[in-house]
């Protein structure tokens, strides 16, 4: 079958995860997506700045063109193009506007108001285009007091009220890994585009579209926040452990810094649990029986079963328990994700051969809808110049040789832009 | 005005999370959806948390906007059947035996949602949003070196997976819409957990190497504001126009922090100077200091300030509607259209509608 997708036009002013994320999306779908960047301003995934760290690269090596070789930028961009692009030149940003003005899709991760700066946004472009979707994703929204705020993955989920509820005992709000809210944002935004294809579809006329990062993460939360909002109350986040179920938590396994989660969920779960761990002491006290009283003693269960998981094999424990219909399961490392026998099933890796960082197994998304082509890799920097300028907006070769000539298209950026 | 998908009739058969969320979005944007209990009522009915007069916050945000009708006891097949006949997509639990959906209209499209899958080594596998969390590979880097991982809050991989499958619905009846035959699809959350996952899987395939939690140096801390936790992100070009802002203007000078090394080995020593400095201070306005000065700041949020709170007031994000007889508060749109914005279906009451008993 064709892709669900296929023959619309993504032109993506977008950087580091969510936006690129989003591009990636509608991309795996089919649509023709161009990652824009400028010789002045890449990328920030490309880490073109500064001194390389050597584990963001194959073979620890950072290579002539770094910034082609990076897996943060490379897992990101897969199925693209990439356009580079001079915006603060007039040659540039002409170039641009009659780009967007032959495309469907604008989606834009930078800054409420620079579309607007640049000539670009949806009330101006739309005139001549009126199929045009734009999609802009500001942390804030493009409205209210806080809605010039700067922010990245960690603050908005601060803003978002998930910190407050992520927190060892006593301690400080705690953000989810490097960042947890830019895949929100990225599939927030792609819910948007097909949510405003699927209208223009109806009608013929896009449309603009405010994905407000942080208020579209707060649905992830909602239950939590109308609780906070009908009832007040703060929550005292204790590390892993829930009101809802215990032992609920993360046990110490064999191995240097490996742990195994273990969630009971029910009292039947509980017994089954005590069992496997031959506490018959355990199983006898009745005060454990249900989730009130195990709350209530839920330091003397985590101490009873950190005892008993240390030294176990945290993937052979996690099956056992699995098993005997207990919820349990291996904290896997990224090593463990790559042999993970569900993922392999599952068909989430493909391997991708890149002309300049080599072939390698590459994490995919969550969609299964039919059988799909196989994955291009990330566009190198500048790759598609002449595709774009040429093939789409009919410019002879000499014209695009000039304005390479001119920087005002590269494949190579300025050092630390 | 018309609504983004309001020429789509959608079926709710899921029982979980991500199916009654991705629904859920359908209905905001203007789908009608009927949400189909089994005859004890939906599972999320008794998912907590509660309101205060014992229903299902959970249910009540998944649900809002749909019409809902639960099947009467005996044999579900021909009572969906009959349901399907005009649906344009259906949401199922794993497992469904989607041949009484198909019989009755081979053009529906059909969802499968699950948490480890109907195939593969994990089907018969249980758990929540730990579990899940646990295999993405997001737990092992989420909290402190030396400290057990944390799995974040709330159902987060749930609703995620919910936005998958509202991708995957929307993808396939626009591609339904240009001649494609394609009408099945299928979402994991435990898949979606992993796709969600930092990309250090990446890392390891490309050179071997494995970052653990502790391993990424964020030039961020956090101060306590009267009783409100503030992050500030101190890049290095931010540095002095930070400790100006703050009125610590004497720190840009100071050879402990000169330096981003310095910095960097001195951190918990500029973040007790910072505490000492804003304990006594407004946690907004110190943000609004710092976001004038290019420093990014946040306030650490509780979920109780986000309910009264000035910047979504202005954006009037909480919104009032209906739902089996009550008046109910629900969280604004996550994402706002120009011309198909979210509409609640006036308060009239839908043909559908059973109120649960």
């Amino acid at each position: 079958m064709s892709q669900p997708l296929e023959g619309l036009r993504v032109i993506e002013l977008t950087t580091a995860w969510a936006g690129p994320m989003a591009g990636r999306i509608l991309a795996w779908l089919g649509a023709d997506v161009t990652h824009v960047e400028s010789p002045t301003r890449t990328n920030s995934w490309r880490q073109n700045k500064g001194v390389p760290s050597p584990v963001n690269y194959p073979d620890l090596d950072p290579g002539a063109r770094k910034y082609d070789r990076t897996f943060l930028f490379n897992s990101q961009n897969l199925n693209k193009r990439s356009l580079v692009v001079d915006l603060k030149t007039a040659e540039g940003l002409a170039a641009m506007r009659r780009l967007i003005c032959a495309s469907d899709v604008l989606l834009c991760n930078f800054r409420g108001g620079m579309l607007k700066r640049l000539g670009l946004d949806y009330d101006t472009i739309s005139r001549e285009n009126p199929r045009l979707i734009v999609v802009e994703m500001p942390a804030y929204g493009l409205a209210g007091p806080h809605s010039g705020y700067a922010a990245l993955g960690p603050t908005m989920e601060m803003a978002a009220g998930m910190s407050a509820m992520i927190a060892y005992a006593g301690g400080k709000p705690t953000v989810t890994g490097p960042s947890y809210m830019d895949p929100i944002g990225g599939f927030n935004a792609a819910a948007a585009v097909l949510t405003a294809l699927a209208s223009r579809q109806a009608t013929g006329l896009g449309q603009h579209v405010e994905v407000p990062q942080v208020e579209a993460a707060m649905q992830l939360i909602g239950p939590e926040l109308l609780a906070a909002a009908e009832q007040g109350g703060e929550p005292a986040p204790n590390g892993n452990r829930i009101p809802y179920a215990c032992p609920h938590d993360c046990y110490p396994a064999a191995g240097e810094d490996e742990w195994i989660a273990i969630a009971v969920e029910t009292d039947a779960q509980w017994q089954r649990l005590v069992q496997q761990m031959q506490r018959d002491d355990l199983a006898r006290d009745s005060s454990l029986n249900q989730l009130e009283g195990r709350l209530a003693a839920a330091d003397r269960i985590d101490a009873a079963i950190a005892e008993w998981t240390r030294g176990q094999d945290k993937h052979d424990l996690a099956e056992r328990l699995q098993a005997q219909e207990i919820p349990a399961a291996p904290v896997c490392t990224p090593r463990d994700l790559a042999a993970s026998p569900y993922l392999a099933a599952r068909g989430f890796f493909s391997i991708v051969a890149h002309p300049l960082a080599g072939t390698h197994p590459h994490p995919g998304l969550p969609f299964h809808i039919g059988p799909a082509p196989a994955d291009r890799p990330a566009p190198c920097f500048g790759a598609d110049n002449a595709h774009l300028l040429g093939q789409v907006l009919g410019m002879e070769a000499a014209e695009i040789g000039r304005l390479e000539a001119a920087r005002v298209i590269a494949d190579s950026p300025d050092p630390e832009a | 005005m018309t609504s983004a998908l309001q020429r789509f009739r959608v079926l709710d058969l899921s029982e979980s999370i991500a199916g009654q969320y991705c629904c859920r979005l359908m209905a905001d944007y203007g789908a009608t959806v009927l949400l189909v209990e089994p005859p004890e009522g939906s599972i999320l009915r008794r998912k907590p948390p509660f309101s205060r007069n014992g229903t299902s916050l959970t249910f009540r945000h998944l649900n809002h906007g749909k019409a809902i009708r639960r099947l009467r006891p005996g044999p579900a097949v021909p009572q969906i059947g009959a349901l399907a006949a005009d649906a344009d997509l259906a949401v199922v639990p794993v497992g469904f035996d989607a041949a009484a959906l198909r019989n009755a209209n081979p053009d529906c499209i059909v969802l499968d949602v699950s948490t480890f899958g109907a195939e593969g080594p994990y089907r018969n596998w249980q758990g929540g949003e730990m579990i899940v969390q646990a295999l993405s590979g997001m737990m092992n880097n989420n909290g402190e070196a030396g400290r057990p991982p944390l799995f974040g809050t709330g159902n987060r991989a749930a609703y995620a997976a919910g936005l998958a499958t509202y991708i995957s619905g929307l993808a396939l009846l626009l591609a339904r819409d240009r001649g494609n035959d394609g009408r099945r699809a299928s979402v994991d959350v435990a898949e979606t957990a992993a796709a969600m996952s930092f990309p250090y899987v990446l890392q390891y395939a490309y050179n071997g190497t494995d970052r653990r939690r502790g391993d990424q140096e964020i030039p961020a801390g956090q101060v306590l504001c009267r009783g409100t936790w503030v992050c500030i992100w101190v890049y290095p070009f931010r540095f002095a126009a930070m400790c100006r802002t703050l009125g610590l203007a004497h720190l840009v000078g100071d050879p402990r922090f000169a330096e981003d090394a310095d910095r960097t080995r001195n951190w918990t020593a500029l973040f007790d100077i910072i505490q000492k400095a804003l304990a006594d201070r407004d946690a907004e306005e110190v943000v609004r200091q710092l976001q004038e000065a290019q420093v990014i700041a946040a306030c650490a949020y509780r979920p109780s300030e986000l309910a009264r709170n000035p910047h979504l007031d202005a954006r009037g994000f909480w919104e009032i509607t209906q739902m089996e007889g009550d008046e109910i508060q629900v969280l604004g749109p996550p994402f706002r259209m120009s011309a198909t914005p979210r509409r609640f279906a006036a308060a009239e009451p839908m043909p559908e509608r059973k109120v649960a008993g």
